[in-house]
């Protein structure tokens, strides 16, 4: 056999130019995009992260000052810049009009703003193109982009076809084209869709998998079931367990470790609690949501603050679970 | 701690309004705090709710509905008062708008635009102002005593309190004369002939001539939706509203809490309560708790060995197999159960911390547990801020 070992689930993902990270609010959308740009970064990809809102969390992440719009440097093959629709339209303007960039926003960038702010599809269209125009220029081996929440991120890989739609001429439809083709390849593009294993999490991206499938052309790569409490018991423990607390048997375990065994008994009711409510919508999550997509589960990670240690965990959560 | 009297406070309110970062439960709380009020007040009391799970939204009876209110049957519950729910429709209110704001040749325009029809969602933010445009448009109504709002997932969760302000500006911006004037009147003025070639090269001159001829229209409804704006913006300033903060007991949520609640502070806004959501038992970190789960780690062997004996003796005839492998099952359960408390102890550890943080009056804290399931009843929900009365 002339066939070298098989390529992995995380080979096949990593391979991709353009990685969008998206989900609800609050999910962990940060932290996987983070920690997926890490294991590209480890694997020797050059990897940009690129965060949509500017609202820091990368920076409060890796402990690293500002970052911009300039990609910095985050360690070995590894960069990140923050999505900003001015300058992206200034790099823009510059580009494809070749005008110098503005010091100041002129009047002219700023009334284009303006517009950006009003009309439909236009900011959203610069973002996706920017990062677009990185994967053909082939700046980098891989992007992952930490992108808006649910409801944005729709309008903004749909741009393309939308502004194609809306925008019958102009320069920005022309570009439309070589950016579609970009955004409907399976091969380089992708959305990683996070969720946590609760009702409205699930819901949302159950939503969220409808909607890009009938409004947009990218595809799903990845589906991350985020902050999963693993399962205590097996069927056996679980009935020892039932056994253990019921009351006849509390008086020979008080015995054994004290009264504040009912704290324990608590503690181990409600974990147990959580981890089936999870199970079920790990479940919904793998039927209704990924299908053929590779699903990966995350464990809730206790007691490491937010930060290195919590995005090395997540990444070895998702390469054990992808290899 | 006691939050008795809280309940009070915000009962002697017209609108509350219910912010935090995303997924910290703004939803939940919203549905449960108007449940309790309508359980413990005489008040007629309507909640409008943006993103409602099904279930929950089920539980209130507003799964198919949009901004109509419809009355909530409590079922068995008792209650003093009576409670609504309405859902925001972002399509629906933007149509209601121009209805209301435009005459209606201007409205056959507008709604014919795709410009429009591509707008609702996302001009200038305009969820955030949709949630207070449709409380307006309900309390005006009169038919409430009190309002409970729930905020739209934003990425700052102070925007929507700057959202009537945003639209004002956006009106009366000097840009929107500049981008509508060539197609206003026809005189074209020549200082603005640079944007709009460089506009037209990039965007094409058929939207652009599309986006000016919405915004000549929109700024028809100028002054109309100028009043409206106004008349929101003082609303929420108005002593007569009240702020919710909610947050997880987390730092990223507390983080963005303390900044929201930094920015009520700054525009004089009454911050009435913080509720720290999903916060797990304090009993675990009690001393008996901590010493038992110290000696369950020192006496594993023993503990189970005991266990096991008074388990065969309790069951003489087990199956042979299960009765080999007791021992190590017990002491895989015994294990298991201090991991588990390991684990959520080590949380409230961190739950404690992050309370500490909240930059708020202790007394105005108020505490929601963790559920161990989906919030899917009005049971539940009336259950959640019950120790606001008591
Ligand atoms: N697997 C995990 N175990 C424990 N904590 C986690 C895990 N994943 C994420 N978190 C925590 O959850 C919080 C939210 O994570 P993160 O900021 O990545 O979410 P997000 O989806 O980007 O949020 P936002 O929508 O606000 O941008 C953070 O405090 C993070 O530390
Ligand atoms: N105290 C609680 N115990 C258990 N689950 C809870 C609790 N509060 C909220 N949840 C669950 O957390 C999830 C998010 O809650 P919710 O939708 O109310 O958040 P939100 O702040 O409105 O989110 P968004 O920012 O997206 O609007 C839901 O699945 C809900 O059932
Ligand atoms: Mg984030
Ligand atoms: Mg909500």
């Amino acid at each position: 056999m002339t066939e070298g070992p098989a390529e992995s689930e995380l080979d096949s993902l990593l391979s991709k130019r353009l990685l969008f990270v998206t989900g609800k609010g609050g999910v962990g959308k940060t932290t996987v995009a983070a920690s997926l740009a890490w294991l590209a970064s480890s694997r020797h990809l050059r990897t940009l992260l690129c965060q949509v809102d500017a609202k820091g969390d990368l920076q409060r992440m890796f402990g690293h000052g500002h970052i911009g719009f300039q990609p910095e440097r985050l360690r070995q093959n590894l960069w990140a810049m923050t999505m900003d629709t001015e300058a992206a339209l200034q790099e823009y303007l510059k580009i494809y009009l070749r005008m110098p960039i503005m010091p100041r926003l002129g009047p002219l960038a700023k009334a284009f703003d303006f517009v950006a702010n009003a009309a439909p599809g236009v900011r959203e269209i610069l973002v996706v193109g920017k990062l677009c125009w990185e994967v053909r220029e082939d700046h980098y081996d891989i992007i992952v982009v930490d992108s808006a929440a649910s409801g944005h991120v729709v309008s903004q890989l749909a741009s393309p076809k939308g502004v194609g739609e809306l925008f019958k001429v102009g320069l920005v439809s022309d570009q439309t084209t070589w950016m579609s083709q970009i955004l409907s390849d399976p091969k380089r593009s992708g959305v990683c869709l996070v969720s946590t294993a609760e009702e409205t999490p699930v819901q949302e991206s159950i939503e969220l998998a409808e909607d890009l499938e009938n409004q947009t052309d990218i595809s799903l790569a990845l589906v991350v079931a985020n902050r999963v409490f693993p399962s205590v018991f097996s069927k056996t423990e679980g009935e020892i367990f039932e056994w253990l607390d019921s009351n006849d048997q509390r008086g020979v375990i008080e015995k054994a470790v004290g009264k504040g065994w009912d704290g324990l008994v608590e503690a181990a009711d409600l974990w147990s609690s959580i981890s089936s409510m999870n199970k079920r919508y790990v479940q919904r999550l793998r039927s209704e949501v990924a299908g053929s997509v590779p699903l990966v589960e995350v464990s809730e990670v206790i007691s490491v603050p937010a930060g290195f240690g919590l995005i090395n965990e997540v990444a070895e959560s998702i390469e054990a679970g992808l290899s | 701690m006691t939050n008795a009297g809280l309940g009070n406070v915000l009962a002697s309110k017209q609108v509350v309004f219910i912010g935090g970062s995303g997924g910290v439960g703004k939803t939940t709380v919203s549905a449960a705090l108007a449940v309790s009020l309508a359980i413990h007040t005489e008040l007629s009391v309507l909640v409008i709710t943006v993103d409602p799970a099904r279930r929950l939204a089920d539980a209130l009876g507003v799964s198919s509905l949009g901004n109509e209110p419809v009355d909530v049957d409590l079922g068995s519950i008792k209650a003093k008062g009576r409670l609504s729910a309405a859902m925001v429709d972002m399509k629906d209110s933007w149509d209601q708008i121009v209805q209301r704001c435009a005459d209606p040749a201007v409205q056959e325009r507008i709604f014919a635009n795709p410009i429009y029809q591509n707008i609702s969602s996302q001009f200038v933010q305009s969820h955030d102002y949709i949630a207070v445009e449709v409380l307006f448009e309900l309390s005006n109504r009169g038919n409430f005593d009190l309002i409970v709002v729930d905020t739209p997932p934003s990425r700052n969760a102070i925007d929507f309190l700057d959202a009537p302000a945003r639209m004002e500006e956006f009106f009366s911006s000097k840009l929107l004369k500049w981008l509508i004037a060539p197609y206003r009147s026809k005189v074209f003025v020549s200082a603005f002939k640079p944007f709009n070639a460089v506009a037209e090269r990039i965007l094409g001159s058929d939207f652009v001539a599309q986006l000016a001829e919405f915004f000549v229209d929109f700024q028809g409804m100028q002054d109309g939706f100028l009043i409206r704006a106004k008349a929101v913006s003082e609303l929420i300033k108005s002593e007569k509203s009240a702020f919710v903060v909610v947050t997880t007991p987390s730092e990223a949520p507390v983080t963005e809490a303390n900044f929201l609640i930094s920015e009520l502070v700054e525009r004089n806004l009454p911050l009435s309560a913080v509720i720290v959501n999903r916060t797990l038992p304090k009993k675990l970190a009690d001393r008996e708790v901590v010493n038992a789960a110290a000696r369950l780690e020192e006496s594993a062997q023993e503990a189970t060995e005991l266990l096991v004996s008074c388990f065969r003796r309790e069951h003489p005839d087990v199956e042979e197999e299960l009765n080999l492998a007791l021992p190590a099952i017990f002491s895989r359960v015994l294990s298991e159960v201090e991991n588990c408390y390991r684990g959520l102890s080590g949380q409230v550890s961190t739950e404690v911390a992050q309370r500490t943080r909240i930059g708020a009056d202790r007394d105005s804290i108020i505490e929601i547990p963790q559920m161990r399931n989906d919030i899917a009843s009005l049971q539940q929900l009336s259950g959640l801020l019950e120790h606001l009365w008591s």
